[in-house]
């Protein structure tokens, strides 16, 4: 898995969203085709066939009908990561596309969120016309946010009958609001619940990156099972690739650096190299109980997002003065 | 004559750490490099951290140790000297303010 990121430019300002530190890096608004032509042979080259587009907003492309067709030419399915709102051209592209061919990921907005804007109606429509290309997101940024409603969209839409659930991470920088994990598990017996209420109306849930399997009690994790969630406990390096030919481990460690994209780059040696780079962080995790879990030394929990872990960290430097007579 | 100024030691630019239920874990990122303290040095550590005097970290270790405070001071210069070793803190001259 990799993604590419086609636009730094967005039309909505998302709280939580964590392409902050990513973006700030970024040089050109938009993807030069040349360039995505070389992203999509790196694909190839990793033998990756999934053009993941992302931004900002990758559908605000001025050339996006394009960026599909070239991806489409290379053999990849495309899977696309959207709030929705998304230019009519760029929508009636991906609704002429085979379902198997394209999957779009809607990062929806709860319809007493989105302000006056409209803009849930706008993502129902987009999902409408998209039917079962399209697959409900939501991110989770904080306990208490009501869920029932993505049940509605899923049965009015006819869209894939799932829902994504992500956890808003932290960026290094701290600059968006996310969920802290003193919250996970607040919210953990909320997704418990909607998990059965899902079941019952025969959507699944996904856990994305960065759950923890502590956060569940043993009894919820079968109650999960039962209500077949896809869940897992993973944090890896995803593999961002930015406008500029940077490759990050993710956007909320976009801060910890990135590797240059080059003719030769291979997903699995970038992968590595980030791996590397990371572990002596791995040993801790984003409880002060992960260091010493049985669930993470057995390699069955990560300790959760590493950008949430690396943010426990503390950098404040000391000094001690020895007294005179004390030899140092 | 004048006198050498005071003895100092500090953490070394660029380590991290971050205090767990049974460690302390401290990372030095350019180089890779990290280590786990427990138990006594774990506390030592945390100690620096919250800016303890030497006398008044003297007079927790002996506490924490259960030993005479002469002895609690060459624990805490012999894990210096370690630490320094290791990278984790260096050694140098300082003035006494700040």
């Amino acid at each position: 898995m990799a993604n590419l990121v086609v636009s730094s430019v967005c039309n909505r300002s998302c709280v939580y969203c964590f392409t902050t530190d990513q973006r700030r890096l970024a040089g050109e608004p938009f993807l030069p085709l040349p360039l995505f032509e070389e992203r999509l042979e790196f694909l190839t080259r990793s033998d990756i066939r999934e053009a993941r587009l992302l931004g900002g907003e990758p559908t605000l492309h001025p050339r996006f009908g394009e960026l599909v067709d070239l991806a489409r030419a290379a053999g990849k399915a495309v899977v696309v990561f959207t709030n929705g709102l998304m230019p009519d051209e760029a929508l009636t592209r991906l609704a002429s596309l085979a379902p198997g061919e394209c999957t779009v990921m809607v990062n929806v907005t709860a319809p007493d969120e989105g302000g006056a804007s409209g803009a849930f109606e706008r993502q129902r429509a987009t999902m409408r016309r998209l039917g079962e290309r399209a697959l409900p997101g939501f991110t989770l940024y904080r306990p208490g946010l009501a869920l029932d409603f993505l049940l509605r969209l899923v049965a009015d839409t006819g869209c894939q009958r799932a829902i994504r659930l992500g956890m808003a991470h932290p960026c290094l920088s701290g600059s968006n609001r996310y969920l802290h994990p003193g919250r996970y598990r607040a919210v953990a017996v909320e997704i418990v619940r909607f998990a059965r209420v899902a079941a019952d109306e025969g959507i699944t849930l996904h856990l994305d990156c960065g759950f923890v399997r502590c956060i569940f009690a043993d009894a919820d994790l079968q109650r999960l099972r039962d209500a077949g969630v896809d869940a897992g406990w993973h944090c890896n390096p995803i593999l961002d690739v930015d406008i500029s030919g940077n490759v990050i481990h993710c956007f909320p460690l976009a801060g910890l650096g990135s590797l240059p994209l080059t003719a030769q780059s291979e997903a699995g040696a970038l992968r590595r190299a980030f791996e590397a780079t990371t572990g002596i962080y791995r040993q801790a995790g984003v409880f002060r109980e992960c260091s010493n879990c049985h669930f993470k030394a057995a390699g069955e929990c990560p300790g959760g997002c590493l950008a949430a872990t690396i943010r426990r960290f503390r950098h404040t430097p000391f000094r001690l003065v020895l007294p005179r007579g004390v030899a140092a | 004559m004048m006198d050498r100024p005071p003895q100092v030691y500090r953490s070394v630019p660029g380590i991290a750490w971050v205090k767990d239920a049974e460690l302390t874990l401290i990372v030095q990122h350019e180089e890779g490099r990290s280590w786990a303290l427990r138990g006594l040095e774990a506390a030592i550590w945390d100690l620096l951290t919250l800016s303890y005097s030497f006398p008044r970290l003297v007079d927790a270790v002996a506490l924490l140790a259960g030993c005479e405070p002469g002895e609690a001071a060459e624990i805490v210069m012999a894990l210096l000297q370690e630490w320094e070793e290791q990278g984790i803190v260096c050694a140098g001259e300082g003035s006494e303010g700040g």
